[in-house]
């Protein structure tokens, strides 16, 4: 790549965040500004000043808790995009399977994970088994209907080419339909980014060992004992700030995977 | 968050505990903030016909309707809030209630809250203020099986034990502080009480006087710590008011705190009069439990001794004890510089 | 030489009561350019997909004869659109079909990078497909096609979107394969100079049902942009032409005339 074309795309992607980074901006002068005019007590919502302040001065805890949930989340990331593009195949591959098994899977999705959490703990244990587990549930369906929608998408017109090639179901699935469904998979896979992260803090809500080092949720659960909502918030935003990196780097990953599609595509 | 000392339900209600934080946002809001007056005569006591106006006050409970509110719902079936001149609607709570905040912001007259939360809000710029103990020997404890081999907090701290206790519990601290180099592993209580059943947990923080009643009903036999023999004994169910409204309606306090007093004299007197009802208003908890845990909480309220007239009052050196130690413990910076602001015994 | 392709009695009816084919016979000789010429709706894609078995006829017979010695029958197809993978170099593209009958990598790559070669993209082996032209992709279409070395290469249409100077260069592509690796070639087309100027033999359809009216042979040699120019090719057009037009009016056997 030439000099000037990356330092195009730099101004391109530069530009692409300032209104995010201004929207952001201004949400946080309003938000200060709301705490200045109408004092709703710290108890009740603290400034962003106090919570950068407290951020500040637990940036060792919370460094510790973003490093141990973002561990959780990606474990449970790594066992739902297994999962969920096994699973997607599997249903893509058999309309019968899809017929029966998809609703089902729905409505997995509606179960209420807070209400299922608990059950983890017996079944798992407590640790990071429960908080693996419980981020994997949350993310899992995001990736199963993307490579679902992705696979029932492939081209007819290429399925038939495999057949008079005499490709056999497994040549179909892993050379075909799976390189068909990766911008799809790609897309089902950031949601699951982000909903991992949150599984992972439902999990460490009632499984996590309380110590030293502790998850994200179970800073969340202290300091709401502790009356301490700037912490509340602080942590909350350690939590986003994980949630972000995990869905960098599956954006990453994914549009080093996509390039291919979008050379040609595009 | 007014954290219930216990958190404790048979499985799941740690939703509405995760929750917390959209309770608190609902209050920042407002949107919780329903000032319609709680229904004139909803309760079970006949008011008489011409009787003045009640004044409609609400009390939001920390957890479900069962013993440890015995006095409240007697005060409200014997009318004695009514002839207190107030229509007082007793709203059940959870482990994720808000009550503190609840209770700090307006939104409910009074609210069940821990005594140590009342200080820990306060340095918040939460003005909340102690109005009744409803155990003036705080009932929390940690039980373990009774073939468990620990003899005492100590050993069970310098064990390897998995102990669900509520995350962020002053008591954690105060204990990890006392007995260092612990090994104990501390897990939330969000399993209720499964995990201590299916011997996942080997110990578990309760009330002296509910969960181990609910375990010898099932057939597991349990021993109980003491927290307050432990050293750290505050006033764990705490009815509390706002300073601004205890400013505003000192009279409707002080009849509030009176009507109270007299119905826990009565409930402990008698509490098989007055659980049945209770237990309409809960069904996770029988007649025959509520009835054992009437009885093994009624020394812990009123300690062999207390007159009819000190159910409820609390002791000015109790509540230094408490900010003394919270403040070492670091769960608040400083003690109240006026001690005397953070509770008020009616008169 | 021996007939390659043998088609009798093919009738070949939809659900949804069209009739494609209906008594169609025809006969291929091995190594010969076939050409399936006529409006939409005569069958003549019908009659390839059954060729390559994508489809199979409710009565009568389509066989390929395999080469002595040599075992099954090998039939490859390009289709109207080159079908590429597009996330595959052009070269994966062509190794594609070794790929899938678990040919060994060094092996298969040697053979793909050589049929890319002789369809004149030795340089585009790692393009990707959306990085190559229309003809170009056509090209790969037809290497892939080929690196299997099938006795029979069936084309459908396969030049029908390109512009007419890609689609000569192709036809003419088609034939040096042809003359090169020694396969026969049945094509369908419904264009008339493209049947004219590429058939050894041409097979003129007509619809309802489809079914072939008149087998003819143009008798060109040697093909080229000279041949194209010519008045012979022109007459041959002209021919070709009005059977087709006598094919549109042409009424079945126990038909009824429009």
């Amino acid at each position: 790549m030439s000099r000037t074309a990356a330092s195009s795309r730099l101004r391109t992607a530069l530009a692409a965040a300032v209104p995010p980074c201004a929207v952001l901006v201004a949400c946080v002068c309003a938000w200060q500004a709301a705490v200045w005019v109408f004092r709703p007590g710290e108890y009740l919502l603290p400034s962003p000043i106090q919570v950068a302040q407290e951020a500040w001065d637990s940036r060792a805890t919370l460094a510790r808790a973003a490093w141990l949930t973002g561990l959780s989340a990606a474990g449970g990331f790594a066992i739902a995009a297994c999962t969920g593009v096994l699973a997607g195949s599997v249903l893509a591959a058999s309309r019968f399977l899809m017929r029966g098994l998809y609703p089902i899977a729905t409505l997995l999705q509606m179960v209420p994970l807070v209400a299922i959490a608990p059950l983890l703990v017996v079944w798992c244990g407590y640790g990071w088994r429960t908080s693996v587990a419980s981020a994997a549930i949350v993310s899992v369906f995001p990736v199963l209907a993307s490579t679902l929608d992705g696979m029932r998408g492939t081209d007819r017109g290429l399925v038939e080419l495999f057949g008079t090639l005499r490709a056999g179901r497994v040549q179909r699935w892993w050379k075909l339909e799976l390189p068909w469904a990766i911008p799809s998979i790609v897309t089902g896979l950031r949601v699951a980014a982000g909903l991992s992260v949150i599984g992972a803090i439902v999990g460490e809500f009632v499984g996590a060992f309380a110590g030293n080092a502790s998850p994200v949720g179970i800073v969340i659960l202290s300091a709401l004992r502790e009356h301490r909502t700037e912490l509340v918030f602080a942590a909350v935003l350690t939590a986003a700030v994980v949630g972000f990196v995990l869905f960098g780097l599956v954006s990453a990953l994914g549009w080093v995977a996509l390039r291919r599609w979008h050379a040609s595509v595009g | 968050m007014t954290w219930h000392h216990r958190a404790v339900r048979p499985l799941g209600i740690f939703g509405a505990r995760a929750l917390a934080a959209a309770a608190l946002a609902s209050i920042v809001c407002g949107c919780g903030d329903g000032r319609a007056p709680a229904k004139p005569g909803s309760g079970a006591a006949p008011v008489p016909p011409e009787a003045p106006a009640l004044r409609p006050v609400r009390l939001q409970l920390n957890w479900m309707p069962e013993p440890e509110f015995g006095g409240i719902y007697a005060a409200k079936q014997d009318g004695l809030f009514a002839r207190a001149g107030l229509d007082v609607e007793i709203i059940a709570g959870s482990a994720g209630t808000p009550t503190a905040q609840m209770t700090a912001s307006g939104q409910v007259e009074f609210g069940i809250v821990g005594g140590d939360q009342v200080l820990t809000l306060r340095e918040k710029g939460g003005d909340l203020v102690g109005l009744f103990a409803i155990f003036h020997t705080s009932p929390m404890g940690v039980m373990v099986r009774a073939d468990a081999p620990w003899k005492s907090l100590q050993d069970l701290w310098a064990s390897d034990a998995t102990v669900a206790m509520e995350t962020g519990l002053p008591f954690v601290r105060y204990l990890n502080q006392k007995y260092p180099g612990a090994r104990v592993k501390l897990v939330p209580t969000g399993t209720g009480l499964a995990a201590f059943e299916q011997g996942i947990v080997q110990a578990q923080q309760c009330f002296i006087s509910a969960e181990p009643v609910q375990m010898e009903l099932k057939g597991i036999p349990v021993r109980v710590f003491s927290l307050a023999d432990g050293g750290y004994d505050p006033y764990t169910v705490t009815v509390a008011t706002s300073a601004a409204f205890l400013a505003k309606d000192r009279e409707a306090c002080a009849a509030f705190v009176r009507a109270l007093r007299e119905g826990w004299r009565r409930y402990l007197a008698e509490p098989a009069k007055y659980n049945p009802a209770i237990a309409k208003l809960n069904p996770g908890m029988t007649v025959a439990a509520m009835d054992v845990a009437a009885a093994k909480q009624h020394d812990l309220v009123a300690p062999p001794g207390t007159g009819a007239n000190e159910v409820g009052m609390m002791e000015r050196a109790r509540w230094q004890t408490l900010a003394r130690q919270l403040q070492e413990l670091g769960t608040i910076k400083a003690a109240p510089a006026v001690i005397d602001d953070v509770f008020w015994n009616a008169p | 030489m021996p007939d390659a392709i043998t088609v009798s009695g093919v009738r070949r009816a939809f659900d949804d009561g069209t009739v494609a084919l209906d008594g169609t016979t025809l006969s291929v000789e091995r190594g010969s350019v076939a050409v399936l010429v006529g409006p939409s709706g005569c069958g003549k894609t019908t009659l390839l997909r059954i060729l390559a078995g994508l489809d199979a006829p409710d009565a009568g017979t389509a066989s390929v004869a395999p080469v002595a010695g040599e075992g099954a029958a090998r039939v490859s197809i390009a289709f109207q659109e080159p079908r590429l993978l597009p996330w595959r170099s052009a070269l994966r593209n062509v190794a594609l079909p070794l790929e899938l009958a678990r040919a060994a990598k060094a092996d298969r790559d040697d053979r793909a990078r050589a049929m890319l070669s002789l369809v004149g993209l030795g340089g585009a082996e790692r393009k990707l497909p959306g990085q190559l032209s229309g003809g170009m992709r056509m090209r790969v279409a037809i290497a892939r096609a080929l690196v299997t070395r099938p006795q029979v290469l069936l084309l459908d249409e396969p030049f029908g979107a390109l512009d007419e100077i890609t689609r000569h260069q192709l036809d003419d592509l088609v034939l040096r394969l042809r003359a090169e690796l020694g396969m026969t070639v049945v094509l369908v087309t419904h264009a008339i100079t493209e049947a004219a100027y590429m058939g050894d033999r041409v097979f003129v359809m007509a619809p309802s049902p489809g079914r072939v009216v008149r087998a003819f042979e143009p008798g060109f040699g040697m093909r080229d942009a000279a041949l194209r120019a010519s008045p012979r090719f022109a007459a041959v057009v002209a021919d070709l032409m009005q059977s087709l037009a006598g094919a549109m009016l042409a009424v079945p056997a126990g038909g009824v005339r429009a």
